[in-house]
């Protein structure tokens, strides 16, 4: 079996996602969508005005800088208004264009991708969509694929958190539509057909993708194996210098959730849905077919929590990197995958005991246990030389630790302060 | 921070892991009153409860500090069984409140707690812990062992510290530490090749040279040690060879019989250091 170095065996929610996956995906039909003017703190501008008319597929709003592709309605209807501030996913209150559905489901689409488009409609047309990585990250594709010749296409089906079964349902239900995608993403980096490689961690979902004709790689269940660096590391033997992309290293990671949007994108449908799985602390797991802007708490409604007790946690995304929710009046971004619940748990820190865990879990090779103490100790000339960019936040470090340090979390600040310097 | 991800953690807590610890010592324990009687009996409960109130003194509030509790039963399992009361007591103390919580507590100590008050007990009061005359004290000549059989050393035998009677025993605890992964398997066997290695070079005879002194229990219990030896995996390994060797060094040639004690403790000062020079660089471009 193929492995990555470092990282964690996660044993929860394993069941829980493979109930999910077997699951039919359920499509939820949202009254009023919440598209935020703030995504990945860049500033969007509304392309629409208070009452008018919109369809599926309109465009609503865009970034006036080109580097986050624009962003369409899920649902058919009139628009409320563009300016409300509302909750978002990403943390605080923000400007939001709110959709009320007229439950019509009328779409406009775009023409159709020819057969024989060029590698720059291709991109051109990723723009258009409004594609985003499905994964987790959300780096624009067309930024990713902009001019870009690979020699490698790995196609990402290995789930980034433990619960979440959305790559293998879309795997399961949609494998023409993938393929679609695969094969214009290869077209687009320039990639032989002989080079691209579906990779999953599932068995099931690998039988599924091995219908497509296309080489399948199953990898090791381990956490973060949908992580793109572990994953080029597993499937190619390739280890990545720290701040080298693997596009430049002439890989191009994607995840099938992308694919599967590009097979859409090629038939004229703009990203305006996504799969979410809602899993947790819930009787019953469910995969649902959800458009973006809907309400966290229509998701919520979606299943039943195994008790009563109101003191469970709402996480956006999986329990290792997904962010909790304060409300659930945000609208669910392109990104999220997931919904997650959890019963309440507080975890109080103890001091380190240099086990050592943290050291042998981190799939960077990273010492966190000493980055954290250069946080705490506010040492940021320190933070250079033990490489804390190159954390990949996973949340490994604070999984593992005994004391139940929250080093991710502080490894991740300092992280996010050293780039802020840079620009 | 508390609603940063990620949101779930593993169970095991640092209790947890001190916890395993004093069950890795059980049979070593068990070994002690067997061959030493009530004179063990008497003394690893004294040094239980000494280090339980000094740690409660000094160190965690909430709970039983077991982290202390273990330093506390090395110290007393590496004392012979005739070592007064009081300087135990003392030594129990030392360690606990002076060795660790003073050099900034639980993880942050230069030097290993109850190896430090060993050395220390060892330096004033040398009669009160080597002069009783029992066989294979620590106060014999080379070989430690005395006249005992090689199968005395494996399976059991009285003399020396109360830690160190049964090599069988010892592994019982190394496969209990292994198996619940609180330690690796690194220090233990590469330690013991150091010191085999120096063993040969110098001449001496392999197998009892191994199975006595204190060097067993010092290679599962004492120079695993979590906060005294380097984290990075090289730096464990430079750690255990060297500190194999110098054991061996300290044992043949050094002033004392024994060598574990003082080779721990001269360790544990360049520790920091090989873990500085073994911080991984990351894949070079
Ligand atoms: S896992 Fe926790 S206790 Fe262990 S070395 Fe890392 S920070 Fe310290
Ligand atoms: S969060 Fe960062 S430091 Fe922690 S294990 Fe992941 S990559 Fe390593």
């Amino acid at each position: 079996m193929r492995l990555f170095h470092g990282g964690i065996k996660l044993t929860e929610g394993n069941e829980l996602k493979e109930r999910a996956a077997e699951e039919h995906i359920h499509t939820l039909a949202a009254s009023t969508l919440y598209l935020p003017l703030f995504v990945q703190k860049r500033s969007l501008c509304a392309c629409v005005a208070a009452g008018d008319r919109v369809d599926i597929g309109t465009r609503v709003a865009e970034d006036p800088s080109g580097f986050l592709p624009p962003v369409h309605s899920g649902v058919s209807g009139t628009v409320r208004a563009i300016d409300t501030f509302h909750p978002c996913a990403e943390g605080g209150e923000v400007p939001t264009v709110v959709i009320d559905n007229d439950g019509q489901g009328r779409a406009c689409l775009l023409p159709p991708l020819a057969e024989t488009a060029a590698p720059d409609a291709i991109v051109e047309r990723m723009y258009e969509a409004g594609l985003v990585g499905m994964g987790g990250a959300g780096y624009p594709t067309h930024r990713k694929y902009r001019d870009l010749t690979a020699e490698w296409l790995l196609i990402n089906a290995c789930e980034c958190e433990p619960y979440l079964a959305a790559d293998a349902s879309l795997s399961r239900h949609f494998l023409t539509l993938i393929v679609e995608g695969v094969h214009r993403m290869a077209t687009a980096a320039r990639v032989a057909p002989a080079h691209i490689r579906l990779c999953t961690e599932s068995a099931q979902t690998a039988a599924a993708l091995k219908q497509s004709g296309l080489s399948v790689v199953t990898l090791t269940k381990r956490y973060p194996q949908g992580s793109e660096r572990q994953l080029v590391e597993a499937v190619l033997d390739k280890r990545l210098p720290d701040g080298v992309l693997p596009t430049q290293a002439g890989v191009v990671v994607s995840n099938v959730g992308t694919a599967a949007a590009m097979g859409d994108a090629a038939r004229g449908l703009a990203l305006t849905h996504r799969i979410v799985t809602v899993s947790g602390y819930v009787k019953q797991p469910r995969n649902l077919l959800v458009p973006i802007g809907t309400p966290f708490a229509d998701i919520a409604a979606a299943v039943q929590p195994k008790t009563a007790d109101r003191r469970v946690r709402y996480i956006a995304g999986g329990p290792m990197t997904g962010r909790r929710l304060t409300t659930l009046k945000a609208g669910l971004p392109k990104t999220c995958g997931g919904l997650t619940l959890l019963p309440s748990h507080s975890f109080s820190a103890t001091p380190c005991i240099r086990c050592g865990a943290c050291v042998r879990a981190c799939p960077s090779s990273l010492l966190p246990f000493l980055i954290e103490q250069a946080v705490l100790q506010g040492e940021k000339e320190r933070y250079r030389p033990l490489r804390t960019t190159a954390c990949l936040s996973c949340g490994c470090c604070s999984f593992v630790c005994p004391a139940k340090r929250p080093l991710a979390a502080r490894i991740t600040a300092a992280k996010r302060e050293l780039k802020e310097g840079i620009q | 921070m508390r609603v940063a991800p990620p949101h779930i953690r593993k169970t095991r807590t640092t209790a947890d892991v001190m916890g395993d610890v004093c069950i890795a010592l059980i049979p070593t324990i068990l070994a002690a009153v067997w061959f030493f009687r009530i004179d063990a009996l008497l003394r690893l409960t004294l040094a239980a409860v000494c280090s339980l109130v000094a740690g409660r003194l000094t160190g965690k509030r909430d709970g039983p500090d077991l982290a202390a509790l273990v330093s506390g039963l090395i110290l007393c399992l590496s004392c012979p069984s005739q070592t007064p009361l009081w300087l135990l007591v003392g030594g129990c103390f030392f360690a606990v409140c002076v060795v660790r919580d003073g050099f900034g507590g639980i993880g942050q100590n230069l030097f290993n707690p109850a190896m430090a008050a060993r050395g220390l007990m060892l330096a004033i009061f040398p009669s009160q812990l080597t002069g009783f005359g029992l066989p294979g004290a620590l106060s014999s000549a080379t070989p430690l062992v005395g006249d005992a059989s090689l199968f005395d050393l494996v399976v059991g035998r009285i003399g020396g510290s109360m830690g160190e009677t049964s090599a069988l025993i010892i592994a019982i605890g190394l496969a209990w530490l292994l198996i619940r992964r609180v330690i690796r398997w690194h220090i233990p066997l590469l330690s013991l090749a150091g010191f085999s290695l120096l063993t040969l070079l110098a001449g001496e005879p392999l197998l009892p040279a191994l199975f006595s002194g204190g060097l067993l229990f010092g290679a599962v219990f004492v120079f695993t040690d979590y906060t005294t030896k380097p984290i990075t995996l090289a730096g464990e390994i430079a750690f255990a060879l060297a500190v194999g060797v110098l054991t061996a060094v300290l044992r043949f040639y050094g002033p004392y019989p024994e060598g574990v004690c003082f080779a721990v403790l001269a360790m544990n000062l360049v520790a920091p250091l090989f873990e500085f020079l073994t911080i991984p660089k990351g894949v070079s471009q």
